[in-house]
């Protein structure tokens, strides 16, 4: 028997409870919660991708830890005991002895950790395949290496230290450092792998691009470890450290880190006021307010959108307006104005509300009906709804627009109001409304672009960063091609062609136009850029970069944009951007340098809708209502 | 023997005060850093500070209570001394009642003094303090109750990292055959935080927790009585 079999044989009889714990944990869990999931009648698609979703967190949760109690835990046991006595009394080199040592652990924590996702991604692939992406494989390709410096730092510690909590509560160290370091300090955060797996690069990932210098820098760290490990034994370097002195160091670690992050982020805007929902009309209901339409200076009407669970399941699905006053106490005074309601077990309803100040009596309702079945688009109508109190009969006529927008079921749908007409926007085809008659809104206008996309350039973005030729935002100008409307002027095609661009979900990007400035948050980088109106003719509008705000990564991290909801006011110089879960405020004073004055968060609720108020405070609405004053520059 | 019981209470106390200290200064420092830079709202930096102190408070305060002793050798030194092992048990399980309090009153107090009734109302505060200083009791139970004969605090420690993921499970499981069902909230301590949510089965679920944490802490007991014997 050769030397390598029998160290392979000692590690095998080592670790094999590491292995087991771990195939356990990584494996054997998800497994019984995957039958369990068909056991309950889940289908086999639905119950892959949540077992894929469940071994997702966990090993974004465990994997590290796992990865520190293996490495501390092999070479604690060994050092600390007679064995290594033994063991240096035979024939066998350092390097022999440390090398399978190393990567026997390191086999553990991959066939654990890595290969159980590689796994359930493929089963995934072939039973949903066209739900399967390439950025849905970022966990496995990133964390993985993110897990290697872990467990190579933590086998390091472990040759150091040799005592097996004082080893582990040093590795925790080292771990926080790893994982969080490179949050808090933005220098450092190429090597950041929750941004990394949280937004943009999986653009990239599908795009077939991975981030290398991540990769580099991680395989770097290990073999620096290993070569330190290496380093360690032969000279039999050793940190005798107490206990307490141990414990110590990690609640320093934790608190530094922490404090990092509180004075990075800056101070949560203070809700002026919240205002709870209505009255629920029946129990079991829940509701978010969806839209929020203002129809003089604190009046205004809210949509609200619900429903009704039964074993789990949403069985009914209620859509109702009421009419609110900020000025009065009782902020919701009546029974709703409108109330609707439906079966929602084979079909969901998208209602955009429209409004104009000019016609301050009723609010318009572009509703669109999806199947629940095919996820497609069964039927667009307009309507509207009278706000006066008097009315017997608030719900009126309806306009059927599916006919206009066959063929484009998947594609987003968008409306707005702009001067007494609305103008709807699905795929390549624009549908104009005139109200000149209020009663009885009729189409006067059809536009057909060549191509749903295409729109804006800098959607073509990444199509550029990935040609041979780098993108110059400097030079490079920035170029909206209008939707050819007839009867507008150049300047009126373009307020129309933003006000129905910025509705639809570009990735998690956003932008608004103020006079000539436009702001643009681009998604994939969490960057805040302003661009000027250079040139503008009919068929389209020129921008020329001013300046952009990088988020660092801890501002990428924690104000992670999730579209839908997104949405963007520029209101005196403050850009008030909605993530859907929080709110951000910019100062644009200057263009060339904006800045990050305040943000708003709340305890896991989320923000649907966002309109200026007249005083400068914005109302916000989601599973509440907020209003927040502007910060101070 | 009074002396013999003064002495265990000074050698416990001894012994685990840096722990007191430690504890407080992290969750201490969690809750101010929180509530001093806003950096997220109120609710969420209560939130985390009372939960991180609700789960890593018990197992660093069970780690360091039996098995340090077997670790050190220190073990049959104490149980022969001429005092019930019960005895000795009870001052343990109490200096660790006592240790898992006082970081959370004192971060309690300080929470009140910088954000009293700001955004959450000084009820809600205590309410929350105050259950999830239950939580790590009987969290502790559980730690103590099947960690007891453990050789080691490394050991001590993943048997409460496995206590949890059984919670873990349980609670998925559950969800997936019985969702409307309660038997998580009555078997795991999360049953003191799910009773927000549902206060009509708060009854139930407070005497079904101390009731599990008293059985569990009496098996311990005599098993660490026997301990005593497999030594002598």
């Amino acid at each position: 028997m050769n030397t390598l079999k029998v160290l392979l044989w000692k590690e095998w009889r080592q670790q094999r409870w590491f292995l087991l714990a771990g195939v356990i944990l990584f494996w054997l869990v998800p497994f019984i919660g995957m039958i369990v999931g068909l056991y309950t009648g889940e289908p086999i698609d639905r119950s892959l991708y949540h077992m894929r979703e469940f071994v997702c967190g966990l090993t974004l949760s465990m994997g590290g830890f796992f990865a520190i109690i293996l490495a501390v835990g092999i070479v604690c046991n060994e050092l600390n005991s007679d064995l290594s006595n033994f063991w240096q009394s035979r024939p066998i080199g350092l390097a022999q002895w440390l090398l399978v040592k190393y990567f026997f652990g390191l086999a553990v924590v991959i066939i654990s950790c890595v290969l159980c996702f590689f796994v359930l991604q493929k089963m995934f692939a072939i039973a949903a395949p066209s739900e399967f992406y390439n950025s849905d494989l970022l966990v496995p390709i990133y964390h993985s290496f993110t897990l290697l410096l872990v467990y190579s730092t933590a086998f390091f510690i472990g040759v150091l230290v040799r005592q097996t909590v004082n080893a582990a509560v040093l590795s925790v160290c080292a771990g926080l450092v790893i994982y969080f370091l490179p949050l808090v300090f933005p220098p450092l955060g190429f090597l950041n792998v929750f941004t990394i797996l949280l937004e943009g690069d999986a653009y990239k990932v599908k795009a077939g691009i991975v981030n290398l210098t991540f990769i580099y820098s991680m395989l770097v760290g290990c073999a620096g470890m290993l070569f330190l490990t290496f380093a360690g034994m032969k000279l039999n370097w050793r940190i005798r450290m107490e206990k307490q002195l141990m414990f110590w160091s990690l609640g320093g670690v934790v608190v530094i880190l922490l404090a990092s992050a509180g004075f990075q982020l800056n101070a949560n805007l203070t809700c002026e006021r919240e205002i709870p929902r209505p009255q629920k009309q029946q129990p079991g209901e829940y509701y978010v307010y969806y839209n929020v339409v203002m129809t003089g200076k604190t009046q205004g009407v809210l949509a609200f959108q619900g429903g009704k669970e039964t074993n789990n399941k949403v069985d009914e699905r209620n859509v109702r307006l009421y009419r609110f006053d900020l000025s009065s106490q009782n902020v919701f005074a009546g029974p709703p104005i409108c109330t609707d309601s439906y079966d929602a077990r084979e079909q969901y309803i998208h209602i955009n509300a429209l409004n104009s100040p000019k016609i301050s009596d009723r609010l318009y309702l572009v509703d669109e009906v999806y199947s629940k079945i095919t996820r497609k688009r069964k039927e667009v109508s307009l309507s509207y709804v009278l706000l006066n109190p008097q009315d017997k009969k608030p719900m009126g006529f309806k306009l059927d627009l599916t006919s206009k927008f066959a063929n484009v079921e998947r594609s987003s749908l968008t409306a707005c109001f702009y001067k007494d007409s609305i103008y709807v926007l699905c795929g390549p085809t624009l549908v104009r409304i005139s109200l000149a008659n209020r009663d009885k809104p009729e189409i006067t206008d059809i536009v057909r672009s060549k191509s749903e996309f295409g729109q804006w350039m800098f959607l073509e973005r990444y199509t550029i960063a990935k040609s041979t030729k780098p993108l110059d935002e400097n030079n490079d100008p920035l170029t909206l091609r209008l939707h050819q409307i007839p009867g507008l002027n150049d300047r009126e095609r373009l307020e129309v062609t933003l006000l129905l661009e910025e509705q639809r979900s570009w990735g998690r990007s956003m932008f608004t136009l103020k006079d000539d400035l436009l702001v643009y948050f681009e998604g994939e980088t969490s960057s805040l850029g302003t661009w000027r109106l250079s040139s503008l003719n009919s068929d389209q509008a020129v921008f020329l970069f001013i300046g952009r705000l990088r988020a660092t990564p801890l501002e990428r991290f924690m104000f992670l944009i999730s579209r839908p909801e997104g949405q963007m006011i520029i209101d005196h110089d403050r850009v008030w951007l909605n993530g859907g879960t929080n709110l951000m405020v910019y100062d644009i004073h200057d263009p060339a340098t904006p800045r990050r004055i305040g943000h708003f968060a709340t305890h896991g609720q989320r923000f649907f809708t966002m309109v200026s108020l007249p005083d400068g405070k914005i109302l916000l609405g989601g599973d509440k209502l907020y209003i927040i004053s502007p910060p101070k520059r | 023997m009074t002396g013999i019981f003064q002495k265990l209470i000074w050698k416990e106390w001894r012994e685990q005060r840096w722990k007191i200290a430690y504890m407080s200064f992290l969750m201490l420092s969690l809750a101010v850093i929180g509530l001093r830079t806003r950096m997220l709202p109120d609710i969420a930096v209560l939130a985390f500070d009372a939960f991180f102190g609700a789960f890593l408070l018990p197992i660093f305060v069970g780690m360091g209570l039996f098995a340090s002793e077997k670790s050190e050798g220190t073990l049959s030194m104490l149980t022969s001394l001429p005092i019930k092992p019960w005895k000795i048990f009870t001052v343990k399980m109490i200096h660790a009642v006592v240790i898992c309090a006082i970081p959370f009153a004192v971060t309690l107090a300080a929470v009140l003094f910088l954000a009293g009734d700001r955004e959450v109302d000084t009820a809600t505060i205590v309410r929350a303090y105050l259950i999830c200083y239950l939580f790590s009791i009987v969290f502790l139970s559980w730690i103590v109750g099947f960690g007891i004969g453990q050789p080691t605090e490394a050991r001590t420690a993943l048997v409460a990292l496995a206590v949890v993921l059984a919670w873990s499970f349980f609670a998925a499981a559950e969800d997936s055959f019985n969702p409307s069902g309660y038997l998580f909230a009555i078997v795991t301590p999360f049953g003191f935080i799910e009773n927000i949510d549902h206060p009509s089965h708060r009854l139930e679920v407070f005497s079904s927790q101390m009731g599990i944490a008293i059985v569990l802490l009496i098996q311990a007991s005599i098993r660490f009585t026997y301990m005593r014997k497999e030594k002598a």
